[in-house]
């Protein structure tokens, strides 16, 4: 299913996409203009997007883009296309959730394109997957909306830690994850299976 | 006459003999309710997180009595002195504590010359409209410093034991109290206290030099112990904050409501990491096995 020269292929977009997050981490000078803040959107829209790479700190930083490393590259090696529909898909989730179903005026972090990415991975197993696989991904799917109904409940992040001063933004997990997941279904039910560019 | 001369002396030993007392304090009681204001019962609390913390010492000085002679060390010449430097330092370590507590937006430290001796919830409505604060948390003191002369202090009388020879020892005993209060509606929200216990030796000479040294150790382990009790107080008004009120039935009802304007953020944990790992795994093994 899968052809060799896609399996050799290198992660370009996930690296430019790790490479954006760490500089912006380093650089808070850069992330500034960049960053998720609810007052600026109407003059700078494009922060709803942008600022998904923008970190609280370095260690929010390190977590974040080490999951989106391995499953950005996952999902990049299977299919670039998909990949890309997949990001674009939980971004604008999480920009929208955001926007429209939180009152949360500043937002750091890559979680919502992860999140994406992980149900994405997840129904990609359940549908398109076997045995073990399959058994895998619904495991997943429910331990992450398990996590989700924890954090709304208790307000508080489950298996990971936020900067100080921070509430977990439950809205953008959960909005990356139905872009995610739309978009895996998407590719799947209509026979895009990943490998094809 | 001969009688009249010892007994003099007797008196003069004794006095020289006495047990200075020297106490500073400030009480949140005397700030917030002073004499003569009238007691106006506190409402109901309505939180909206985040909050807006201001964190003060109460206005206050030194009080109580003090002696002093040569032979204890010019006590009197000691005059208990809790600096403004030492206020700051201490508030700042209090705020650094529950810096980036949830629901908390900022801890504001509130200058001294911002509070009133005997201002009331008067000068605090002051430092809500100047400061922007929700909550304010006033810290209230008691030290009390206790000098006694011991057996080697009998060398004093050479003089140069006053100097080399440590027959003063001195004990400090210091209460630091922290009460949050809703500033809107004059509750009580939660308290703590820590205290500590300090004590030492010192030559004649040195006595001066050694109670203020005591002095701020005896508050920075205070206000150390009241951290970890604040800490705990949080933790049980956040479990109490739960049932609607207080500090339970017949208190003021409490309202915790959460407003826009917070930061948010979105953190990969554990899970996430797991189930990549886990992908990454099973494509690695898919390639060897494929090999």
């Amino acid at each position: 299913m899968e052809r060799p020269e896609a399996r050799a292929r290198w992660p370009l977009v996930t690296l430019a996409l790790v490479a954006a997050g760490a500089l912006l981490a380093c650089r808070p000078e850069l992330a500034r203009p960049l960053a998720f803040e609810r007052a600026a959107l109407r003059a700078e829209p494009w922060r709803a997007l942008t600022g998904q790479l923008v970190h609280g700190s370095a260690q929010h930083a390190a977590l974040d883009l080490v999951v989106l490393a391995l499953l950005g590259t996952w999902w990049e090696r299977r299919s670039r296309a998909a990949y890309l529909a997949l990001l674009a898909a939980s971004a604008a989730g999480v920009a929208a959730a955001l926007v429209f179903f939180s009152t949360l005026e500043r937002y750091t972090g890559s979680s919502g394109i992860v999140a994406g990415l992980f149900v994405g991975a997840a129904l990609e197993l359940v549908l398109a997957g076997r045995g073990a696989g399959r058994g895998l991904g619904a495991a997943a799917l429910v331990l992450f909306a398990a996590k989700c109904a924890l954090e709304a409940r208790a307000g508080t992040p489950v298996f990971a830690a936020l900067p100080p001063g921070t509430e977990v933004a439950v809205a953008a997990h959960v909005g990356g994850a139905l872009g995610g997941a739309l978009s895996a279904a998407a590719v799947v039910l209509l026979g895009r299976r990943p490998g094809a560019r | 006459m001969l009688k009249l001369l010892v007994a003099s002396l007797s008196l003069l030993a004794l006095c020289a003999c006495s047990a200075p007392t020297v106490q500073h304090r400030a009480g949140v009681l005397e700030y917030l309710y002073p004499e003569g204001a009238p007691t106006v019962p506190p409402s109901d609390v309505h939180l909206a997180l985040p909050l807006r913390v201001g964190v003060a010492f109460a206005p206050g000085g030194p009080s109580g009595e003090s002696y002093g002679n040569y032979w204890t060390g010019e006590l009197g010449a000691y005059s208990p002195s809790f600096s403004e430097g030492d206020k700051q330092r201490l508030l700042e370590r209090v705020a650094a504590a529950f810096q980036g507590t949830e629901g908390v937006q900022s801890i504001q430290i509130v200058p001294a010359s911002y509070l009133q001796p005997r201002g009331g919830f008067a000068n605090v409505d002051q430092l809500r409209s100047l400061l922007g604060l929700d909550l304010i948390a006033i810290l209230s003191y008691e030290q009390t410093q206790f000098q006694d002369l011991n057996r080697a202090s009998l060398t004093y009388w050479t003089v140069v034991g006053a100097y080399f020879v440590e027959g003063n020892e001195n004990e400090t005993h210091t209460f630091v109290d922290t009460s949050v209060f809703d500033i809107p509606s004059r509750a009580l929200l939660f308290n703590a206290a820590g205290r500590s216990k300090v004590g030492g030796s010192a030559t004649a000479l040195e006595t001066a030099g050694e109670l203020r040294s005591e002095s701020r150790d005896g508050f920075d382990q205070a206000v150390d112990a009241m951290i970890v009790q604040l800490q705990g107080a949080l933790a049980a008004f956040r479990e109490q904050a739960k049932a609607g009120t207080v500090r339970g039935a017949g208190t003021p009802k409490l309202e915790v409501t959460r407003e826009g304007g917070g930061s948010g953020a979105g953190a990969a944990g554990a899970l996430e990491l797991a189930l990549a790992l886990l992908l990454t795994a099973g494509c690695a093994l898919g390639r060897r096995g494929a090999a």
